[in-house]
C-alpha cells in the first residue's frame, strides 16, 4: 500500500503540494484560535466524590471553596487601627452587591485574618461561580476594589489560574523562540545542506500547524483542557521533525546509491515510510491510552496528540515525497556543514566495539539505567500549589504572604458535610440542634478526631473536649446568644437545617499521600443515620490520583501488549519486540528517576530556578509514560527496521546489528537532539510543571539515544544472536504479512 | 536474559505504581455511638505570680474598674478590660475596652482596640500590645498598669494592690452551665495616673478593683447573663456579689465574696448568708434597645448589710462592635445603707450582662 501511495504522490507531486499549501493556508487562522474552545483546568471530573461533595456543601451549607483573596497591608498602620479597617471596608464594600459573590470576610469578622507578624490583613470573597467563569469576573473585582492608602495584592483560585495560563503561554512562546533556531542548527549539522535542513522543519511545522488547527475543531465537540496545547505543540514539533528527518535522510541515502529521483523517493517512502507508519501507530497507542482516563487534561493530551501525530504522519507520507520529488538532487544544495555520508562515521567503530564486547557494554549500562531509575521508588504523588509559579507574579506573591503569615496550604483542612434531612424538611428531624442530631454529630466529631493524622476538628460539637451532648444541647438552646466569636462563627457558617459541617484539620501537607490516606479513612465512616460528604483539596487530589492510578497498571499492560503485537507483526520475531518494550520501560523509569531526583527532592533547584515540589504532580508520570513510550518506540523502530532490513539481505545477525546501528545512529541522534533541544528549552519555563515535563522528556530522550539505543539495544541483540529472529512456524503462518519492496 | 529483564521492568513499574499511587483502601465501618467527652479538668490551686499572667484557655480577661479623683476634685469612674479569646486554632484574639464616666456631667465615654495574636509590648512579665494600647502585669502580684490612648480619650494608670488577694468560691474556681473558670480579685488597688478627655488633662488618683478570670467556658447572652457588683465600702471592706441567669433566663445562683478591712475573706452563699438582691428600677438604652435594671437593694444578712446601690448615671452602656465583646452595661454606682444598724456608704462598679436581644442568626430566619 505504501508503494502505491508513494507512486501516486510522485506522479501527482504538484497537486499534492498545492493541496497541502491550501490546507496549511486554510488551517492557519484556526491554528491561532486553537485555544478558543479549550477549558481551563481539566484535572477533575463531575463523577468524582469530591465534586459531588462540593455540590452538597454549596447547596446545603452555602459553602464555596472558590475565593478571590485580597492581601491588604500598610507600612505603619496595624490591622485594627481604625484607619486600616475603614480603608478595607471602603475597598470591599461594593463587592457584596454582586450576585456572584456569596460572602466577604475581613479581619473584623474573623480576627485571625489579621497577621500576627506584620500589618497585613487577609480578606476573602467567596464566589458562586465555576472556575471557568470566574476569570472574567476577576477582572471586574480587580477594577472595583480600590485599596486607597493600603497596598493590595490579589490572589486566590481565579488569579492563580489566570497566571498559570498566562505563564504557560509565555513559557511556550519562549520555548519556541529558543528551540527553533537551535533545532534548525542541529538539522544543518545532521544534513549539512540548507535545503535538507529546512525541509523537516517546514514539513514538520506544517503537520503541527494542521494538527493544532484540528484541535480547534475537535475542542468544539469534546471538552479539552488548555493545558494540553503546550504539550501537544511540543510533541507535534518533535515528532513531526523526527518523521521528516528520517524520511529526508533516507532519500539522500537512496540518491547516494545512484538511484533516479523518483526511485529514490519511492525507496525512502517504502523503507522510511514504513518505519514512520509503525512508529506513529505505536506513538498513537501510547497517547490514545490517555483517553481511557477520567481526567479531561489527560484525555485532551491524548486526543490533541493523536491529531498532531496524524497530521505529522500525513505530512511525512504525502507532502514530504511530493517536495522531495520536486526538489530531487537540489535537496543537497547550499552545503554549509559536513557530509556525513562521505565521512567516516563515529557509529562504525562504536557498533564494532559493542559487537565485540556485548557483556562489557550491557552490564555497566544496564546498571546505570537501573541506578537512574532508583529515585523513582521514592516517588510521592500529589498535586502542586501556587509555588509552581514564579514569584514575580502577583498571585504567587499573595499566595506566599498567605502561606507564611497565615499558614495557608501548609496544613490541611478537609470539609466533611454531614447531611441528615432532605432539603426543605422543616420537621424537627432537620433541626441540627435537636438532641438526637447533636448526639449523632457528637459521635461523628469524636470519631473524626480519633483518626490518625487529625490534629483537631472544628464543628458545633467539637468546641470543648470536656463538653458532651448535654452541654452542647444547653449551649445551642439559644444559639444566637453565644458571644464567643469562634463558636458564633461556627453556628453562622458550619450548620444549616439538615446539615452540619465538620472541618477536619491535619498537620499533613494537603498534597501528601498520607493526607489521601486520611481522606480515604474519613470516607470509610458510615454514620448511623444520614450521609457524610468529603470535600476539599485533599479530597479532590485523592479522587484524581485514584482515577489516574486505578487504571494505570491496566493501561500500561494494554499499551505494552499492543505495542508488542504490532512490533511482532512488523519484525516477525518474538524476542525483538520484547526487548523493545523492556528497553522503553527502562527509559521511562530513568526519566521518572530524574523527575523525582530533581523536582521532588529539589536537586539542582538553584540552577534550574524552581522551588522543590516535594511531590510529583500526579498527571506527570502518566503523561511522560505516554509521550516517552511513543518517542522511544520511534527510535527503536528506526533502529530495528534498519537492522531487519540488513538481516533480510545478509542473514548475518552481528553484521546486520552493526549496520543497523551505523545507518540509524546519526538520524536517531539527530532527531533526538532536536527533541532534546525543544523539550530542554522548556527548562527556561516559569511554570514548574512545564519545566518538569521538558526536563524529564529531554533526559528520557537523552538516555534513550545514548545508553539504550546506542549501547544496550545492540549489545542485547548481539548476545541474543539468532534468537533475535525466532518465530515459531505456526505463528509465522498466522501473522499478517507486512511487505517491503526494494 | 531479556525475559528476566522484562519481568524486572514490570516489577519495578508495579512497585512504583503501588508505592506512589496506592493508598491503603479502608473498609467501610459504622461510627460507634455513645462517644464520651473528656473528663472535666480538676482545678489546680491558684498560685502567684504565675496566675497574673496569660493562660492557655478559651476565654480570659483582666478587668479593672474604679473611682478616680482629679487634683481639682473632679470625680470619674473608669473601667478598663482586656479580653483574650482563643479557640485553639492559631493565635488568640485580644480586645481591650476603656469606659470613663464623668461623674459630674454624667457623660460616659468608651473606646476599644483589638489585636490578633499576643504581641509583647515590653520587657515585663506580661506586656500586651493591643493596637497602640499597652497593658502590663508587673513583677509584684497585684500591680498593673495600662495606657489606653486615643485622640479623644486617654487613660494611663499605675495600680498597686493594697489588700490581700480574694479567691472566689473559696478556691478561686467556679463551674457554670457551659464550662468552668478560675476567678480571683485584688479588691483594692491604689490608682495614680493621667486622664485626658477631649484634650483636657487630669492628674488622677483613686481606688481600683481588679478581676482576673480564665477558663474553658462560654459566655452566653440574653436570656442568660448576670448582675455583678464590685463594692468598696467606707469601712474598708470590699465585697463582690454576682447573680447569674442560666440559659433559660432564670436565676441560676447568687453568691459573693467579702473581704473585711483586715483582709479576712468570706465566701457568701445565697441561702446560708441570706443574700437578697432586688432591682428598684430599669433603664432602656435608646441605642441598643436593651432594658437594664437600674438601682438595687442588696441585703446580706450574715454581714448585717442592708444596702442601696444607685448608678451615678443611667447611660453607661458599652457596645462591643469588635470581636469577643458583646454589649453590656458597666457603670459607676454609689452605695448607701446600714451595716448592723449603722450608716454605711461606698462606691461600686456594676456590670450587667445579657440584657440586649442578640442579632438573630441569618439562616435560621429563612
Amino acid at each position: 500500500m505504501l508503494t502505491s501511495i508513494g507512486a501516486l504522490v510522485i506522479r501527482r507531486k504538484y497537486i499534492v503540494l498545492a493541496t497541502w499549501i491550501v490546507v496549511i493556508l486554510a488551517a492557519l487562522p484556526f491554528f491561532s484560535r486553537a485555544d478558543e474552545y479549550l477549558k481551563p483546568g481539566g484535572f477533575s471530573n463531575e463523577s468524582f466524590p469530591s465534586v459531588q461533595a462540593q455540590k452538597v456543601l454549596q447547596e446545603r451549607l452555602e459553602l464555596t471553596t472558590l475565593t478571590v483573596d485580597f492581601v491588604f497591608s500598610h507600612p505603619e498602620w496595624s490591622p485594627f487601627d481604625p484607619r486600616f479597617s475603614e480603608a478595607i471596608e471602603s475597598a470591599v464594600n461594593g463587592l457584596t452587591d454582586h450576585d456572584e459573590i456569596t460572602y466577604v470576610v475581613t479581619h473584623l469578622d474573623d480576627p485571625k485574618r489579621a497577621s500576627a507578624v506584620s500589618n497585613t490583613v487577609h480578606v476573602s470573597a467567596g464566589l458562586a461561580l465555576e472556575l471557568d467563569d470566574s476569570l472574567e469576573f476577576l477582572e471586574t473585582v480587580t477594577d472595583e476594589v480600590d485599596p486607597g492608602p493600603l497596598d493590595l495584592i490579589i490572589t486566590g483560585g481565579p488569579a492563580l489560574y489566570r497566571d498559570i495560563s498566562l505563564a504557560s503561554e509565555r513559557d511556550l512562546r519562549r520555548g519556541e523562540t529558543v528551540a527553533f533556531p537551535i533545532a534548525t542548527l542541529a538539522l544543518l549539522l545532521v544534513f549539512g545542506t540548507l535545503v535538507a535542513a529546512i525541509l523537516p522543519a517546514a514539513v514538520g511545522g506544517g503537520g503541527v500547524l494542521v494538527g493544532v488547527a484540528l484541535v480547534f475543531f475537535i475542542s468544539q465537540g469534546i471538552d479539552m483542557s488548555v493545558f494540553a496545547l503546550n504539550i501537544v505543540s511540543l510533541l507535534g514539533i518533535g515528532i513531526g521533525i523526527d518523521y521528516s528527518l528520517f524520511y529526508t535522510s533516507r532519500f539522500q541515502e537512496e540518491l547516494r546509491k545512484g538511484k533516479p529521483v523518483d526511485d529514490a523517493v519511492l525507496g525512502a517512502h517504502v523503507h522510511a515510510g514504513q518505519a514512520i507508519l509503525f512508529s506513529a501507530v505505536t506513538s498513537l497507542i501510547g497517547l490514545l491510552s490517555l483517553i481511557a482516563f477520567d481526567v479531561m487534561m489527560l484525555r485532551s493530551v491524548g486526543i490533541g496528540a493523536a491529531a498532531v501525530i496524524f497530521a505529522a504522519l500525513l505530512a511525512a507520507l504525502t507532502l514530504m515525497p511530493a517536495i522531495l520529488a520536486i526538489l530531487g538532487e537540489r535537496v543537497n544544495r547550499f552545503r554549509i556543514g559536513p557530509d556525513w555520508g562521505k565521512r567516516g562515521s563515529f557509529w562504525v567503530p562504536l557498533s564494532n566495539w559493542v559487537m565485540k564486547r556485548p557483556w562489557l557494554v550491557l552490564i555497566p549500562t544496564s546498571t546505570v539505567l537501573i541506578l537512574l531509575a532508583v529515585p523513582a521508588l521514592s516517588m510521592r504523588l500529589g498535586t502542586v500549589d501556587a509555588t509552581i509559579l514564579p514569584d514575580s507574579l502577583e498571585s504567587r506573591q499573595g499566595f506566599d504572604v498567605l502561606r507564611e503569615e497565615f499558614g495557608f496550604a501548609l496544613q490541611t483542612i478537609i470539609p466533611v458535610a454531614y447531611t441528615f434531612a432532605e432539603v426543605g424538611d422543616e420537621s424537627s428531624n432537620a433541626d441540627p440542634f435537636s438532641r438526637a442530631n447533636i448526639e449523632r454529630a457528637f459521635d461523628i466529631g469524636s470519631e473524626l478526631e480519633s483518626l490518625s493524622g487529625v490534629t483537631h476538628v472544628t464543628s458545633i460539637v467539637n468546641l470543648d473536649p470536656s463538653f458532651g451532648p448535654d452541654q452542647y444541647e444547653l449551649l445551642y438552646r439559644h444559639p444566637e446568644a453565644i458571644t464567643d466569636v469562634a463558636a458564633a462563627r461556627i453556628v453562622e457558617e458550619a450548620v444549616r437545617k439538615g446539615a452540619i459541617l465538620f472541618l477536619v484539620h491535619s498537620d499533613l501537607n494537603p498534597f501528601w499521600p498520607e493526607t489521601r490516606q486520611l481522606v480515604t479513612d474519613i470516607r470509610a465512616l458510615i454514620p448511623t443515620e444520614g450521609e457524610l460528604h468529603v470535600n476539599g483539596g485533599a479530597s479532590e487530589i485523592t479522587d484524581i490520583v485514584n482515577a489516574l492510578y486505578g487504571k494505570f497498571p491496566y493501561i500500561i499492560a494494554a499499551v505494552l501488549g499492543v505495542t508488542y503485537l504490532s512490533l511482532l507483526v512488523l519484525f516477525r520475531s518474538l524476542v525483538l519486540p520484547l526487548k523493545a518494550v523492556v528497553l522503553n520501560v527502562l527509559s521511562i523509569l530513568a526519566s521518572y528517576g530524574a523527575l523525582v531526583f530533581v523536582f521532588q527532592q529539589g536537586h539542582f533547584s538553584g540552577i534550574l530556578n524552581f522551588e522543590a515540589m516535594g511531590v510529583i504532580e500526579a498527571t506527570l508520570p502518566i503523561l511522560l509514560f505516554a509521550i516517552i513510550f511513543g518517542l522511544s518506540m520511534d527510535y527503536e523502530i528506526f533502529l530495528l527496521s534498519r537492522v531487519a532490513e540488513a538481516y533480510e539481505r545478509t542473514g548475518d545477525n552481528v553484521a546486520s546489528v552493526a549496520e543497523g546501528l551505523q545507518r540509524s545512529g546519526l538520524i536517531i541522534t539527530g532527531a533526538a537532539s532536536i527533541l532534546i533541544i525543544v523539550a530542554g528549552s522548556f527548562v527556561l519555563a516559569d511554570v514548574v510543571i512545564v519545566k518538569a515535563i521538558g526536563l524529564s522528556l529531554a533526559i528520557a530522550v537523552l538516555v534513550d539515544v545514548t545508553l539504550v539505543r546506542a549501547l544496550v539495544a545492540p549489545a542485547i541483540m548481539r548476545i541474543a544472536g539468532p534468537w533475535n529472529w525466532w518465530l515459531p512456524g505456526w505463528l509465522d503462518r498466522i501473522l499478517p504479512e507486512v511487505k517491503r519492496v526494494d | 536474559m531479556s525475559t528476566k529483564r522484562f519481568i524486572l521492568g514490570i516489577i519495578m513499574l508495579s512497585v512504583i505504581a503501588a508505592t506512589v499511587a496506592c493508598v491503603k483502601s479502608a473498609d467501610p465501618r459504622e461510627i460507634p455511638v455513645g462517644a464520651l467527652p473528656d473528663a472535666t479538668a480538676t482545678p489546680a490551686s491558684i498560685t502567684f505570680p504565675r496566675e497574673e499572667l496569660s493562660h492557655d484557655s478559651r476565654l480570659e480577661w483582666w478587668y479593672h474598674s474604679g473611682h478616680l479623683r482629679s487634683e481639682t476634685g473632679k470625680e470619674f469612674g473608669f473601667h478598663f478590660v482586656v479580653f483574650k479569646a482563643d479557640d485553639g486554632l492559631g493565635e488568640p484574639n485580644l480586645v481591650a475596652q476603656l469606659g470613663i464616666l464623668d461623674a459630674e456631667t454624667g457623660e460616659h465615654y468608651h473606646v476599644s482596640r483589638a489585636e490578633a495574636g499576643i504581641r509583647s509590648a515590653g520587657d515585663g512579665p506580661l506586656d500586651l500590645g493591643i493596637a497602640n494600647w499597652v497593658y502590663s502585669v508587673e513583677e509584684r502580684s497585684g500591680n498593673h498598669q495600662f495606657s489606653a490612648v486615643t485622640n479623644d480619650l486617654s487613660l494611663s494608670l499605675q495600680l498597686e494592690a493594697t489588700t490581700p488577694v480574694m479567691l472566689h468560691n473559696k478556691i478561686g474556681w467556679l463551674t457554670t452551665e457551659t464550662g468552668a473558670t478560675y476567678y480571683y480579685t485584688w479588691p483594692r488597688q491604689s490608682a495614680v495616673g493621667e486622664l485626658i478627655i477631649n484634650g483636657e488633662k487630669f492628674s488622677v488618683t483613686g481606688s481600683g478593683w481588679f478581676d482576673h478570670q480564665w477558663g474553658d467556658f462560654f459566655v452566653l447572652g440574653k436570656p442568660a447573663g448576670w448582675q455583678w457588683f464590685a463594692m468598696h465600702l467606707d469601712d474598708g471592706g470590699s465585697m463582690m456579689i454576682t447573680q447569674s441567669r442560666g440559659i433559660d433566663g432564670k436565676i441560676a445562683e447568687t453568691y459573693g465574696t467579702y473581704m473585711s478591712a483586715e483582709g479576712d475573706v468570706r465566701h457568701l452563699e445565697h441561702g446560708a448568708d441570706g443574700i437578697d438582691l432586688a432591682a428598684l428600677g430599669e433603664w432602656t438604652s435608646a441605642e441598643t434597645g436593651g432594658t437594664y435594671p437600674s438601682g438595687w437593694s442588696l441585703i446580706v444578712e450574715s454581714l448585717g448589710l442592708d444596702l442601696r446601690i444607685d448608678p451615678v448615671a443611667n447611660d453607661q452602656e458599652i457596645q462591643g462592635g469588635l470581636p469577643a465583646a458583646a454589649t453590656y452595661w458597666e457603670g459607676k454606682a454609689r452605695i448607701s445603707g446600714l451595716q448592723n444598724g449603722l450608716s454605711i456608704g461606698g462606691d461600686a462598679y456594676v456590670e450587667l450582662s445579657g440584657y440586649v436581644d442578640p442579632e438573630p442568626i441569618d439562616w435560621m430566619q429563612r
